[in-house]
């Protein structure tokens, strides 16, 4: 039989957001694939350099909106790894509490978005239904229930009242009960497993050798966290277990998951009994000296990092974001190969792709010949105007 | 069939129980306390430093110049406004204060800038700051 290209996407009915595959098949099953992005670059690192520090908080808290905790913590602690200025300790333990939060919604959402892509729509609602607390707390705790606008360079903005603290103790037995219905869904309901189990298997030879991350990597039972391999800020004081699985197959990356939701809500018992009294907010200053530094966080889908270049002044010269997506697309991209048509969606929804964190720069097919030029005048220009 | 009067159950259950959703129009949504909505400014606090406008991420923050007290002002713009709140932390009089407000739709464009008129526009009396100020 010959084999047939099937294009998949920018605006298919299985997908989020605009990207492109390119299947190709053998009758039903895969053979190839080819992954082509770039439908929404926004421009956002080349923005930041024309804004100052203060701004840049709520730009990089829009590279991606269910990460958002993540992107502004990271970048924070770049800025003060920069100026040589800590957060104090109330501020560290306040940051945990808003990132395993957002942590728990985010691994909530592609929880039931993962239900409901493989026709499981009840169960979708139940999830979005508890999710709903989360986003309460949130709301509760930063003042908006996504884009939190919590983090700041130097802290937090707002302390954690006692009506937040009183709301989480009260809600916390109903998340654990939601969340062991969950396990106990995906552990035993044939139709879960039958769609996840043995579906993508990514070995953990290839998860090491193309860098996979969070929890597509752990699922393969590559033991990576940066909150435990390189601690920040107060995991330093509350030691986490990473979760890892042998499987590695679509399955045992949503265990991950389901298994880091009673972590996190571990975590924030625990940083609320153990978060001391104090300042939650220090001066910094607007212009910052020449230099550079690299931030790294574990946001819900793998570790992110950022690296900032400052030749001194309020605006940053150069940042550089590498979001988790962008490593976890090329070993996933191998998992595609010898599944059925009908598991493409329950092997991509598995990774947690977040195409709009990624896109910031363009991926150039050598091999094909398509290379996109610029000018040596053209980046002397930029050059030029990055310079004023 | 041993499950069945389990799912009857669960059924009745489930009929029986108040929805999750709400009749938004008709019953009113209340947002938490410290719910970020459109804020409020107070002109005769304000001592036109235009910090306001400097540190406003989207520009939805202009100063204007008021020819009759000789002072500038704010002027928002309430459509580029990402309600972020960086205006109220960097505002060391506090001129600039949060509600909880949220519907902010509207179908007159005009009716999302917010500008004191002419006529209403306070004269500048200099004193201390309010607020300690996070950013130097």
């Amino acid at each position: 039989m010959s084999i047939v290209t099937l294009p998949f996407g920018p605006q298919h009915p299985a997908l989020e957001e605009p990207e492109h595959f390119r299947f190709k098949v053998d009758g039903e099953i895969i053979v190839d694939v080819e992954v082509r992005l770039g439908y929404l670059h926004r421009g956002i690192e080349r923005l930041m350099t024309t804004k100052s520090y203060i701004q840049n908080i709520y730009l990089s808290e829009r590279i991606c909106g269910i990460c958002n905790v993540a992107h502004t913590t990271c970048y924070t602690q770049t800025v003060e790894q920069l100026a040589g200025v800590e957060a104090p300790p109330r501020a560290q333990y306040l940051r945990l509490i808003v990132n395993e939060l957002a942590r728990i919604h985010s691994h909530l959402l592609i929880i039931g978005l993962a239900a409901e892509e493989i026709g499981f729509e009840t169960m979708f609602m139940w999830i979005w239904r508890d999710r709903e607390i989360v986003m309460r707390l949130m709301e509760e705790l930063t003042g908006n229930r996504v884009m939190s606008g919590y983090n700041t360079i130097g802290g937090v903005r707002r302390d954690a009242t006692e009506k937040f603290i009183n709301m989480f103790k009260k809600k916390t037995p109903v998340l654990k009960e939601s969340f062991e219905q969950i396990k106990k869904v995906f552990e035993e309901d044939p139709i879960v497993r039958k769609r996840f189990v043995d579906v993508g298997i990514l070995k953990k030879a290839d998860a090491i050798s193309l860098s996979a991350v969070g929890p597509t990597a752990r699922g393969s039972k590559v033991l990576i966290d940066v909150r435990y391999d390189d601690p920040y800020q107060a995991y330093k004081e509350i030691p986490i277990n990473v979760i890892t699985y042998d499987e590695g197959d679509s399955w045992a990356r949503m265990m991950v998951r389901v298994d880091e939701l009673f972590e996190s809500l571990r975590l924030i018992e625990e940083s609320i009994e153990k978060m001391p009294k104090g300042d939650y907010r220090k001066t910094f200053p607007r212009r910052l000296p020449e230099g550079e530094s690299i931030g790294r966080v574990e946001a819900p889908r793998g570790e992110l990092i950022y690296h900032l270049i400052s030749k001194g002044g309020e605006k940053p010269f150069r940042i550089k974001v590498r979001t988790p997506t962008f490593s976890n697309l090329l070993p996933i991209a191998t998992t595609f190969k010898g599944e059925t048509i009908a598991d493409i969606p329950a092997i991509l929804i598995s990774v947690d792709p977040c195409f709009c964190c990624t896109e910031r720069i363009e991926i150039v097919d050598i091999n094909k010949g398509k290379v996109w030029y610029t000018s040596r005048r053209e980046l002397s220009r930029l050059y030029r105007r990055d310079q004023k | 069939m041993s499950f069945m009067p389990k799912i009857i159950g669960g059924v009745i259950k489930q009929v029986l129980r108040r929805p999750v959703t709400r009749k938004y129009p008709l019953e009113k949504s209340e947002p938490s306390e410290g719910f970020r909505g459109r804020m409020e400014f107070y002109p005769e606090l304000c001592m036109g430093c235009g910090l306001c406008e400097r540190d406003c991420p989207t520009g939805a923050i202009k100063m204007e110049f008021y020819p009759n007290v000789k002072r500038r002002m704010p002027k928002f713009y309430y459509g580029l406004c990402i309600f972020c709140y960086q205006c109220i932390d960097s505002c060391a009089w506090n001129a600039i204060k949060p509600t909880t407000r949220f519907e902010l739709s509207t179908y007159n464009k005009e009716e999302l800038r917010e500008r004191v008129p002419d006529e209403e526009a306070p004269p500048l009396k200099p004193r201390k700051p309010e607020k300690r100020l996070y950013f130097r």
